[in-house]
């Protein structure tokens, strides 16, 4: 009989253990969806920061400390909350809609392979699209062409504010925007390339760079020469060639948290206007999908 | 004597067991009373947890627009309005994207209080921004998505980087720049904050090399001068330097 009792008191006493576990674990159900929610707003607020603190970390180093972009690009800083990585380009390394020379258009829309327009027509509408006049350039485009073809607008008379708006150049197909945007800007503020930061399809589009002469430039600058010395191989493309930093940096930071979580933005800095103020100027800023979670 | 014995042991294991079933019968009643008073309080957290998520993601869209205001002059001219309008009420920005998919490239994005059937509702509605666009007055604005909706009222201000300490106002009347930053309250019935209020820096502070007269870049600053926007022919050299005897001008 005592062995019987011992029995119903066992089952007694998990039958209660079980109903506070029970308990307990619809409690946690109920609360995980909030505290989800909580931990996913903490790492944004935390990723937020490190992309804040990547980006004013790069702007230091290039404005403040004055330290060769090419030190500065790739670099990893790794802080308690997580690390960010930074990559660091000159904006000159992409042909500037607003400064470039006509001829460099040309040959940047050659090279990314556009069929839409002519590159004359191309670079001519650039023209027309920013220039304050209406007279009509070789193949361009002016306010009553547009009108004749049935578009609500004209050209802006103005500098291009964003890479976004030569979407709307008459007769330059979604499909080559597409391919133009990546090495477009209008921010470098020169319309000249820098050398050491141009992608492989802007040095093509550089007028006067043969094949043998881009796979000089590449090897030069893999072996870190610097842009004088780079510039020597190509002397008949001198007038598109940047000689010094533009001071305008487009810096991508990638941020991972200890916990895995990941962000990235993109933004344009131009350094300080006054020699020696702290305060650098955030042109565009954009945010990027994040980077795939680490393994 | 051993019977007698086994007979108490039995008397005793009754009184064990009554006195076992009753305490578990105890035990089960203040498990259902505080299981009741759990779910109660749950259901109640659930529902807060939902305003809040809610708000929250209401919350997140405003901030995702806010931090991807672009800077764009709408004229020539340096003191010539930036494409920004905000009230109390409202905000209405050009943005890189209007995540609408409604069409390509930069798009206008309108913030409004919008009052129906007692709620009070934050709505989002955009437009795309066609070259020469001017102001917001004449763009229309469709794609409407209620960000927020409840009993409650919504109010931005505004936070102006050239107005000394206290910065913040309910309406921004400066039409040069943008506001250094954007704070976004929502408030209940008693005038309290329903959360705490957001706020968004803006990220962008200056139209950098492609505004006009300004001499941000190093190129810039030794090639261009202030220009007079009556004066086409000075700024177009200073544009477009390339453009005297390049040959493809008719």
């Amino acid at each position: 009989m005592a062995r019987s009792s011992d029995g119903y008191v066992t089952l007694a006493v998990l039958l209660v253990v079980g109903l506070l576990a029970a308990i307990v674990s619809s409690i946690l159900a109920i609360s995980r969806p909030a505290l989800g929610l909580a931990r996913l707003g903490g790492d944004e607020v935390a990723a937020e920061a490190l992309l804040d603190g990547g980006l004013t970390t790069a702007a230091f180093l290039l404005f403040g400390a004055k330290q060769d972009p090419a030190k500065v690009n790739k670099l990893a800083l790794h802080l308690h909350t997580g690390d960010a990585n930074l990559t660091v380009a000159d904006e000159a390394g992409r042909v500037d809609l607003n400064n470039a020379d006509p001829r460099l258009l040309e040959g940047l829309y050659s090279a990314v392979g556009g069929n839409s327009l002519s590159a004359q027509a191309f670079a001519s509408r650039v023209v027309d699209w920013r220039d304050s006049d209406s007279d009509l350039n070789q193949a361009g485009a002016e306010a009553s062409d547009y009108n004749e073809a049935g578009l609500g607008y004209g050209p802006s008379n103005l500098p291009f504010h964003s890479v976004d708006e030569a979407h709307f150049i008459l007769g330059l197909s979604s499909r080559d925007f597409t391919k133009l945007q990546p090495f477009l800007t209008v921010f470098s503020g020169t319309g000249k390339i820098d050398l050491l930061a141009a992608s492989p399809t802007v040095l093509r589009a550089i007028p006067g760079m043969s094949r043998e002469q881009l796979q000089q430039v590449q090897q030069a600058r893999r072996a870190g020469q610097d842009r004088a010395k780079i510039a020597e191989r190509i002397p008949e493309a001198a007038e598109f060639l940047l000689d010094k930093s533009s001071g305008v940096f487009r810096v991508n930071v990638e941020v991972k948290l200890k916990d895995g979580y990941a962000d990235a933005a993109e933004a344009v800095i131009i350094a300080p206007q006054a020699e020696g103020s702290a305060e650098y100027r955030t042109v565009a800023w954009s945010k990027l999908a994040a980077p795939a979670p680490s393994q | 004597m051993i019977r007698a014995g086994t007979d108490r042991q039995a008397g005793f294991a009754l009184v064990e067991s009554i006195a076992v079933l009753a305490l578990s019968g105890l035990v089960l009643l203040t498990l259902i009373i505080a299981s009741d008073l759990v779910s109660r309080n749950s259901a109640a957290a659930a529902r807060s947890a939902n305003t809040i998520e809610m708000l929250a993601t209401g919350l997140a869209a405003v901030r995702r627009d806010l931090e991807g205001a672009r800077f764009i002059r709408i004229g020539a001219n340096p003191k010539d309005a930036v494409l920004f309008s905000g009230a109390a009420q409202s905000v209405a920005l050009a943005v890189a994207d209007d995540g609408t998919g409604a069409h390509e490239g930069e798009g206008l994005v309108l913030i409004e209080t919008r009052a129906s059937e007692g709620r009070n509702a934050l709505v989002r509605s955009s437009a795309a921004l066609i070259p020469g666009t001017k102001g917001f007055g004449g763009a229309k604005f469709a794609n409407d998505a209620v960000l927020l909706s409840g009993p409650w009222t919504y109010r931005f201000s505004y936070n102006d980087p050239l107005a000394g300490t206290d910065g913040w106002s309910g309406a921004w009347t400066a039409t040069d720049h943008m506001p250094a930053a954007i704070r976004l309250e929502v408030l209940n019935d008693s005038g309290g904050q329903a959360l705490p209020p957001l706020v968004v820096r803006l990220r962008i502070d200056s139209g950098g090399c492609a505004e006009p007269a300004r001499v941000d870049c190093p190129e810039s600053a030794e090639t261009e001068q202030t220009p007079d926007p009556n004066d086409n022919q000075t700024n177009d050299q200073n544009k477009n330097p390339s453009r005297q005897g390049d040959g493809t001008q008719q």
